[in-house]
């Protein structure tokens, strides 16, 4: 019996071809130089649609080996549908190990939110990212946009900040605030809540971001200065969940989810699902610091 | 650790798969054969091709059983199986001047050389529903090609012929713009590397050719009826095949194949600010895979409003048109509102209901 | 002219440029690349050609100020173009250069300032203590915690110099990585502020 050959598929470990991943690893390197700026690259085409996250798996894919520890999260979960999907399928074209354990995890991929626990020295943290131009709110064109970032002029941004305030009493961005890194570029984070913002300032992990859909990447080195964008008398501040509890563990200094149930009763739960996890199971994770959330009582 | 909070999402996944392949084929056991979509649904498989990037009709075919018959799907399919195989060669240009020719026609002139050729086009069919195709039988079609087949004698065939072009009788005549000396004629492969803007020619045309046909139909519409300054005129439409070559190590040309293609060259008016030159015509050029008639005429029409940029009319605007004419793009980033946005809506939920609060401080109850 | 065969093309390739990423975003902190059987021109140290054979193809250009025997060899194992050293993406440098023509090396736009050199310099020894007779570069900004610094025989102030001065235009610059003959290598970005001395 003959066997039908033809139509046997052999991926290349990652998936993705060497001459691709040095065209990203070379691109890396220019990014981690140019701490926040945008650096354009080919974005080839992945089996997972374009806004789904093709961006970090192209960074996660470049750059992870067989001795990795692979985890991915999105909106804080690691079970997350689309998590799963990710998680499969770098598995499936790497064979690595996969954890939930932030921890333990040499490359977290995430999408929109930063780990609640600390960061170490040996881990890199991939991003997705959907809109990587923190401008394209006041400037729909990227070749002025481009512009303006050569140029550091970013009078239509501080403008906009200025306005929002101006009519609503306070800056309206929510999740994606943009943040000046190195005292040099502004850069959009990924729609991470404000909450998580403070984190990227002088983090001891190394911060890739990957947008696949608009073919950019870009990167904060560790001990990078990262700060929020505000004004002498409009300051940033992080989302006050005014005091709620979790109600698993009782924890208040993390980021929490509102969730609603049938019976019309309201609570809140730690977004976070590893450190909720490990909050629950009694250990004692090292959380991010930071001026802000040092300042919740409790 | 043995607590999860959150858990299932792998479950879910493997249940909505499984169900994707029940839908697929419960109502109907027979497995629809690759060759009865490459052949009865050619033109599905030609757009797939378009759009995926990639000539292969059967690869096309095999897209177009996964997805259910869903085009903007398959191209999708077809262009991330695109991404994995290997490139070996950039072949020599294609010169449709070698093209064996299946339909040639040309609104600008009644006659043009080798005639108007209609060829397999439903142009000038009506749209009336056949339901004869309900009960089409394989003796039906049988007897149709024996039919059709009766008619040519294969004793008194011509040669096959090529056709010189249209636009080649503006040029003799001296009646083509020349082309603008500081137009960016660089060579660049946008698969390679990310658009920038302001874009090459060359970037700009690989982009259409990859583009969604409705995207490109819904630009060149919206520029004929006034949100673009092209309504131009088919120099040429042609549909056929065309033989690649490629340069082998040593040098020597090499013939690997043929593909289908069609062809469009759309004529266009210009002004001429200087008394001293004529206002002559231009060629906006289209070429895509496959028998795609709307594609073609659609790039060649964008090709023309691109080379005039003009922030005030959209479809002259490189940037609105490329970005959005890209169908796997703006599929996947359409559809990605279904993701997850609960951590970005409950940041969003803060800053308005502390704005509520602000308010009602202003203005008491 | 030798065509290496022991260096394999997906897994050396990924784990040596993972070092090379640490090296980049931790200036200043001294990496050691693997020890591979090469038989390279001598102007090529181990840690030199890790590099290119991890990040070199077709794709990329390189210059060698006029060392043919290491272009034949760089070219016939990685495929990348020789170009002339305004436009190479890629250049190798030993740490005596003269250092006039630094100025001519490609340093990008401000619209696109990552299409700049990546300056490769070979010196004979790289070491966190103090060597008699070195270079020594503190290292401080993105990437470095507090401040390093590292000492280098073999590297002239007069490179440091026109790099120093190259990359006060940041954005613009270029960016380096200092090889030795030990399979060490430092890195310093274009972002960091240094200062060097002997």
């Amino acid at each position: 019996m003959v066997e039908n050959n033809k139509y046997i598929n052999k991926y290349n470990f990652a998936f993705i071809d060497e001459a691709t991943k040095k065209e990203i690893r070379r691109k890396l390197l220019k990014a981690v130089a140019i701490p926040g700026y945008q650096v354009p690259y080919s974005s080839p085409e992945m089996p997972i649609a374009r806004g789904w996250g093709t961006g970090g798996l192209h960074v996660t894919l470049a750059i992870i080996g067989k001795t990795d520890i692979f985890k991915i999260i999105d909106q804080g979960s690691d079970a997350s549908v689309n998590a799963c999907n990710l998680r499969n399928f770098v598995q499936s074209m790497t064979g690595v190990k996969t954890t939930f354990d932030t921890s333990e995890a040499t490359i977290i991929q995430t999408r929109h939110r930063i780990t609640e626990e600390e960061l170490n020295e040996n881990q890199i943290f991939v991003y997705q990212v959907p809109q990587p131009e923190p401008l394209r709110s006041v400037e729909r064109y990227e070749n002025k946009t481009r512009q303006m970032h050569g140029e550091a002029d970013y009078a239509k941004m501080w403008v906009s900040l200025y306005e929002q305030f101006v009519s609503h009493g306070d800056i309206m961005l929510g999740a994606g605030y943009p943040v000046k890194v190195n005292s040099r570029y502004i850069m959009a984070p990924s729609p991470i809540p404000r909450w998580d913002i403070p984190n990227l300032n002088l983090s001891k992990a190394l911060h890739l971001f990957g947008a696949g859909r608009e073919k950019r990447l870009y990167a904060i080195p560790p001990f990078t200065k990262v700060e929020p964008l505000e004004f002498e008398d409009i300051k940033f501040h992080i989302e006050d969940f005014k005091g709620s509890v979790c109600s698993k563990t009782g924890y208040k200094k993390a980021f929490l989810d509102e969730m609603y149930y049938d019976d019309g009763s309201t609570n809140f739960v730690i977004n976070d699902s590893n450190f909720l996890d490990k909050l629950f199971e009694k250990e004692q994770p090292i959380q991010h610091e930071n001026k802000y959330i040092n300042q919740i009582a409790g | 650790m043995g607590y999860v909070a959150v858990k299932g999402g792998s479950d879910a996944i493997e249940n909505s798969l499984e169900l994707v392949e029940f839908y697929r084929i419960r109502n109907s056991i027979t497995p629809i054969e690759i060759e009865q979509i490459k052949s009865q649904l050619r033109l599905a498989v030609d757009k797939v091709m378009g759009e995926g990037g990639l000539f292969t009709p059967e690869y096309a075919a095999i897209a177009l059983k996964q997805a259910e018959g869903e085009v903007f799907e398959a191209a999708f399919i077809l262009r991330a199986f695109r991404t994995t195989l290997q490139r070996r060669f950039y072949s020599e240009t294609i010169n449709t001047r070698e093209m064996f020719v299946k339909r040639k026609i040309s609104a600008s002139f009644r006659e043009i050389p080798g005639g108007q050729i209609l060829g397999p086009t439903r142009d000038y069919s009506q749209r009336i529903m056949d339901t004869k195709k309900a009960s089409e039988s394989t003796a039906d079609i049988q007897n149709f090609l024996q039919q059709f087949e009766s008619k040519i004698d294969k004793n008194t065939l011509n040669s096959i012929k090529t056709y010189a072009k249209v636009i080649d009788l503006l040029r003799e005549q001296g009646l083509l713009k020349p082309i603008d000396k500081k137009e960016n004629k660089q060579l660049l492969d946008i698969t390679r590397e990310a658009i920038k803007f302001p874009a090459a020619r060359s970037a700009r045309l690989q982009m259409l050719a990859r583009a969604e046909t409705g995207g490109l139909m819904a630009m060149g519409y919206a520029s004929m009826r006034g949100f673009g300054s092209v309504h131009p005129t088919v120099g040429e439409l042609r549909y056929g095949s065309v033989p690649v070559t490629v340069k082998d190590p040593s040098g020597k040309l090499r013939y690997i194949g043929k593909i289908e293609v069609t062809e469009a060259e759309m004529i266009n008016g210009t002004s001429s600010s200087k008394k001293s030159e004529a206002a002559l015509y231009t060629i906006g050029y289209g070429l895509c895979f496959g028998q795609n008639d709307t594609k073609a005429i659609c790039m060649g029409i964008l090709d023309t409003t691109m080379r005039n940029p003009d922030s005030n009319q959209p479809a002259n605007d490189q940037e609105f048109v490329l970005y959005h004419t890209e169908g796997i793009e703006s599929m996947g980033f359409t559809n990605h509102l279904k993701l997850p946005h609960y951590v970005t809506f409950q940041s969003s939920l803060k800053n308005v209901r502390e704005e509520v609060e602000r308010k009602k401080e202003v203005v008491p109850a | 002219m030798k065509k290496e065969i022991c260096f394999e093309e997906v897994f050396d390739a990924q784990e040596q440029f993972r070092i090379v990423l640490d090296a980049m975003a931790h200036p200043g902190k001294i990496y050691q690349l693997k020890d591979f059987d090469f038989e390279a021109p001598s102007a090529l140290s181990n840690a030199s050609a890790v590099i290119a054979f991890a990040l070199l193809n077709a794709d990329t250009s390189f210059h060698t100020l006029g060392n043919s025997q290491l272009s034949e060899y760089l070219s016939l194992n990685t495929g990348a173009i020789q170009e002339t050293f305004e436009r190479a993406d890629f250049v190798f440098i030993q740490g005596n250069s003269n250092a006039e023509f630094l100025f001519r090396l490609k340093h990008g736009t401000l619209s696109y300032p990552e299409d700049s050199a990546t300056l490769l310099i070979e010196v004979a020894e790289i070491n966190k203590f103090y060597l008699d007779g070195c270079t020594e570069i503190i290292f401080r900004g993105p990437g470095v915690e507090f401040e390093n610094r590292v000492f280098f025989r073999g590297l002239s102030m007069e490179i440091l110099a026109a790099v120093k001065e190259i990359n006060f235009e940041f954005p613009l610059g270029i960016d380096l990585i200092f090889c030795d003959k030990n399979n060490q290598i430092v890195g310093l970005p274009r972002s960091n502020n240094f200062d060097f001395k002997v």
